[in-house]
């Protein structure tokens, strides 16, 4: 199985060059069956890092492009009567995919955003009265332009808690763009791309990842981190039991994926950045960067 | 220890605060020291603050060097001397903003810092007030933040550091407390500051003439207080003596020039016996006010002959006195050379004057009908009690009591006197305190400057000398209620248009608030006087004896005591959250083997976990590379696997005992 991962690894990093780090952070996101955002200026990668992934997972795909005049309708559709039955039927909407991109999240208006994030948390959507559950796996993939661009409305903190990741892109190295420049087309690159795992092997991997061991001593230092958050003074507000939650399965998918079988310090380390960057708010700086904002945690809070 | 002595940098908002710290430890010096030296300083430390957003107002060498002789200059302006209190401070707070100028290493400002202290050390010098404590205090805990925040780096935000530094101070309290009661106190100040001269006082002066006592009728500033150990003096009892004039020269009276022993004669005492204790407030004189008349008291007072009491030296600082008074008493017979003081008369009364004191003498053969037909005029006919008399220039008794009629306590008693001796009766002028206003929240006495009063003292046979007071016959409210500022205060408001008389009613609720707040904050400042600045090194035998400690084995056992109650104490509250770690054998392990590596300088960083730190280990010491790659994966098997073993964890234990570097 481990085979499989790395192999998955090493496509995606062919495609989406000199971020290796990214690349692993969403695999770890979606083994740890949680939704994974990412913020960014326009045109560094984010639709093609989903495409890649969806693709590579043969998961079937659909891309939503929020829009400011988006309604929930277009999200988890709607009615339609049809003139020879004349009945209704209903004709889902673009959320009855395994894999949703949804582009640029905070442009449309809060409305709409909400539609999706209540999917999000339950897994099933009701329209006219019917609940319908989602397709499984369901992974959720949000890119949004950073909050100080014109025409956005920035997620609320009780909608950003939903997703799971929140990480950024960056700038390629210059070697990296030297490749990029240089080589095919990344959207022909996308065609030619093996399936290297289906759907159900993703759920086999993900019911693994819940087995991965936490020890006694990792459960403290995992609660020291969060005491620390709450109680140094460094941020406005401390983490919830829902961002511990969530940090403790981020640590699982990477032990995981690290191919170890207890989760280590380390760990929780390399998950802490991306898991609470966007649920803290440090008192002292406007940072936005989450290894600034975690970095009084990982330096003060012993690990060990 | 090395501090960087390289270019330093700090944040700007760390010397902000640093700037504004040194600024609050210097503000009270405003009260003390010269409006020059102040701004000097507030100016040098307003540039500094400026040169942070603008680098290029930093001065030269030269411009230091002139701001130097700037500030030099002006203290010797001020004091013509460098020592002394006033001159000593201003030459440390020229110092401290001078170092403010030229900080430019790390050293500079732990340097600017300290010299803070300092300065805020100097105070004491100035004042030992309570409220100064409180504030101290507070720059303690500003400059203790600032050092934080120069230790911490851009790390903490200013509500850490400050809360950490509050937290600090706290801490400190306790061992401050012990050190107080327990450090042994020594006798008298421990410097002896040299006579400043113009030191500005108030009180009771050294001559009375018309005005003298009336200046201080305004002022609040207390003269002293006092706790009685039984009953209280009814107000018309509280006469507090002070110096005690025989010699005129039409206009004022002045004191004998300082005369050597004389034999005091013991009166006869009688009735209620007034025990209490009198806490003076500096007065720059000899004099020790005690309740008319005292008959026990230190020995280190002495009794003149006029039952004055009078310390050694001058009452420069605060001092404390218990004293058993008795209101009846009978002094005995008059030496002919206190018969000749007490007739002593500048010039020939007036005709008025004789006229009116024979028509007295006519109708009454006996001193005291005489007393109580002077009295008498001073009540019967217009004379008026009044703050504000009318300036008299020349022969200001005779025009008094025959023209203006309006005077107050030093117009009467000087008047009285001078009839009486026109009379052929022995008279004196007494000045001191009359009264004073009951503190309940702290339950003293507490009598001020405005309290000042002058009475008579008549000698009549058969009861020796008689204290009159023909205030009292003119004014009984000035003797029974006492003077009451705040009425005085509403009163100069009242007056004209009904727009002030609103006022003066606010004011009077003003002051009422005003008043109680006043009591509270009385209280205070006695209970400070009471129990701090008085332990002295007897109060502090007296507290020691209490403890039944008698020599030093005693107070070592003392202190040992309290270090094992703080070391319990201590161990209370930190050992419950160590009990996890503690206990884990395995982690015991990994600590030796993480000291072991610390002796050879690879030191764990508080957040590094132990993969991360065994590979920056393995390349700082290859050599070891292999022995800590096994005992750091050895450890994580033990700490985080899933099934650990005993065996694990006792091989771990071997090889972290093998461990060498």
């Amino acid at each position: 199985m481990r085979n499989v991962l790395n192999r998955l690894f090493h496509t995606a990093n062919t495609v989406i060059l000199g971020k290796s780090r990214q690349i692993r952070l969403a695999l770890c996101c979606l083994l740890a069956r949680g939704h994974l955002l990412i913020e960014d200026v326009p045109g560094v990668g984010k639709t093609t890092l989903a495409h890649t992934l969806a693709s590579l997972l043969g998961l079937n795909y659909q891309r939503i492009q929020f829009t400011s005049d988006l309604l929930p309708a277009d999200i988890v559709g709607s009615s339609i009567f049809d003139g020879k039955t004349h009945t209704f039927h209903f004709q889902p909407g673009p959320i009855f995919h395994q894999m949703i991109l949804a582009d640029e999240i905070n442009r449309s208006t809060p409305k709409a955003q909400s539609a999706l994030l209540e999917a999000m948390e339950e897994h099933r959507v009701t329209v006219e009265g019917e609940t319908r559950s989602l397709p499984e796996p369901f992974f959720v993939i949000a890119t949004q332009n950073p909050v100080c661009q014109i025409g956005t409305f920035p997620l609320p903190e009780s909608q950003l808690d939903r997703f799971l990741m929140r990480i950024s892109l960056g700038y390629p190295d210059s070697r990296s763009e030297r490749a990029l420049l240089k080589g095919e087309d990344r959207a022909v690159l996308l065609e030619k791309i093996p399936i290297c795992l289906s759907a159900d092997e993703l759920l086999t991997l993900q019911a693994e990842v819940k087995t991965v061991h936490v020890s006694d001593p990792l459960l403290d230092y995992l609660q020291a981190l969060i005491r620390f958050s709450r109680e140094s003074g460094h941020y406005e507000y401390g983490l919830s039991p829902r961002a511990g939650l969530a940090l403790l399965n981020a640590a699982r998918a990477w032990t995981f994926m690290e191919g170890r079988d207890a989760v280590l310090p380390e760990d929780v380390q390399a998950v802490l950045g991306p898991v609470c960057g966007h649920r803290l708010r440090p008192v002292a700086s406007g940072a936005t960067n989450a290894d600034v904002i975690v970095a009084p945690m990982l330096e003060q809070v012993a690990a060990v | 220890m090395k501090i960087g002595a390289t270019s330093f940098k700090p944040d700007r908002t760390q010397q902000n605060l640093l700037l504004f710290s040194v600024f609050f430890v210097a503000a009270p010096h405003l009260l003390n020291l010269g409006l020059g030296i102040v701004l000097y300083f507030s100016l040098l430390a307003a540039w500094r603050f400026a040169s942070g957003y603008r680098p290029a107002l930093q001065p030269g060498r030269l411009l230091l060097f002139v701001l130097t002789l700037t500030g030099a200059a002006l203290v010797y302006v001020d004091y013509h001397r460098f020592y002394g209190r006033e001159a000593g401070s201003s030459l440390f707070l020229v110092g401290l903003g001078l170092k403010l100028m030229e900080m430019r290493t790390r050293r500079d400002v732990y340097l600017v810092v300290y010299l803070a202290f300092f300065v805020a050390l100097t105070q004491y010098l100035f004042s030992q007030s309570v409220a100064l404590a409180a504030y101290t205090l507070a720059a303690v805990g500003l400059l203790i933040s600032v050092l934080i925040g120069l230790n911490a780096g851009p790390v903490l935000s200013l509500k850490i550091q400050l809360k950490m530094a509050a937290v600090l101070v706290a801490q400190a309290m306790p061992i401050m407390l012990v050190l107080f009661l327990f450090f042994p106190r020594i006798a008298g100040p421990l410097w002896a500051l040299p006579d400043d001269p113009d030191t500005a006082k108030t009180g009771l002066g050294d001559i009375v003439e018309p005005g003298s006592i009336s200046r201080l009728v305004l002022s609040r500033e207390p003269a002293f207080r006092v706790d009685f150990e039984g009953p209280v003096p009814a107000p018309d009892e509280r006469y507090w003596r002070g110096p005690v004039f025989w010699h005129t020269d039409g206009t004022r009276w002045t004191l004998p020039p300082e005369e050597g022993r004389h034999d005091v004669r013991a009166p006869e005492f009688a009735g209620t016996a007034y025990r209490y204790t009198i806490t003076l407030e500096p007065h720059q004189n000899r004099w020790v006010f005690a309740l008319d008349l005292p008959k026990t008291f230190p020995g280190e007072l002495s009794l003149t002959r006029e039952y004055l009491l009078l310390a050694r030296q001058k009452i420069g600082e605060r001092r404390q006195f218990t004293i058993t008074s008795y209101p009846n008493y009978r002094t005995g017979e008059l030496s002919p050379a206190e018969r000749d003081l007490g007739l002593q008369l500048p010039d020939e009364p007036s005709a008025r004057v004789v006229r009116l004191v024979e028509r007295w003498r006519r109708s009454s053969s006996d001193p005291q009908g005489i007393v109580n037909k002077a009295l008498h005029h001073f009540r019967e006919e217009p004379f008026v009690y009044t703050l504000n008399p009318p300036p008299i220039p020349d022969k200001p008794i005779d025009t008094f009591l025959f023209k203006t009629r309006k005077g107050f306590c030093e117009h009467y008693a000087t008047a009285f006197v001078y009839l009486m001796r026109a009379a052929g009766i022995p008279a004196r002028v007494v000045t001191g305190y009359q009264g004073g206003q009951w503190n309940p929240v702290g339950q003293f006495l507490e009598v001020r400057q405005a309290d000042a009063h002058a009475w008579a003292e008549a000698w009549l046979p058969g009861q020796g000398w008689t204290r009159i007071d023909p205030t009292a016959a003119v004014a009984p409210h000035r003797i029974e209620q006492g003077i009451d500022l705040d009425r005085q205060w509403a009163g100069q408001a009242a007056g004209f248009s009904p727009v002030q008389r609103v006022l003066s009613d606010t004011a009077l609720d003003f002051h009422d608030w005003y008043r109680r707040v006043r009591l509270v904050w009385a209280s205070i400042d006695h209970a400070w006087n009471q129990w701090v600045l008085s332990y002295n090194p007897e109060h502090q035998k007296q507290f020691w004896e209490a403890l039944g400690i008698v020599d030093w084995r005693g107070l070592i056992t003392w202190l040992a005591a309290l270090s094992v109650l703080c070391g319990v104490l201590v161990g209370l509250c930190i050992r419950p959250r160590r009990k996890p770690e503690t206990i884990d054998p395995a982690l015991k392990a990994y600590s030796r083997f993480l000291k072991k590596l610390a002796k050879r300088g690879v030191i764990k960083r508080t957040g590094e976990g132990p993969r991360d730190f065994a590979l920056r280990a393995a390349s700082e010491r290859p050599e070891a590379k292999e022995n800590i790659g096994a005992i750091t994966a050895l450890f994580l098997e033990v700490r985080y696997g899933q099934q650990a073993d005993p065996s694990d964890i006792e091989r771990l234990k071997q090889r972290v005992k093998a461990f060498r570097l």
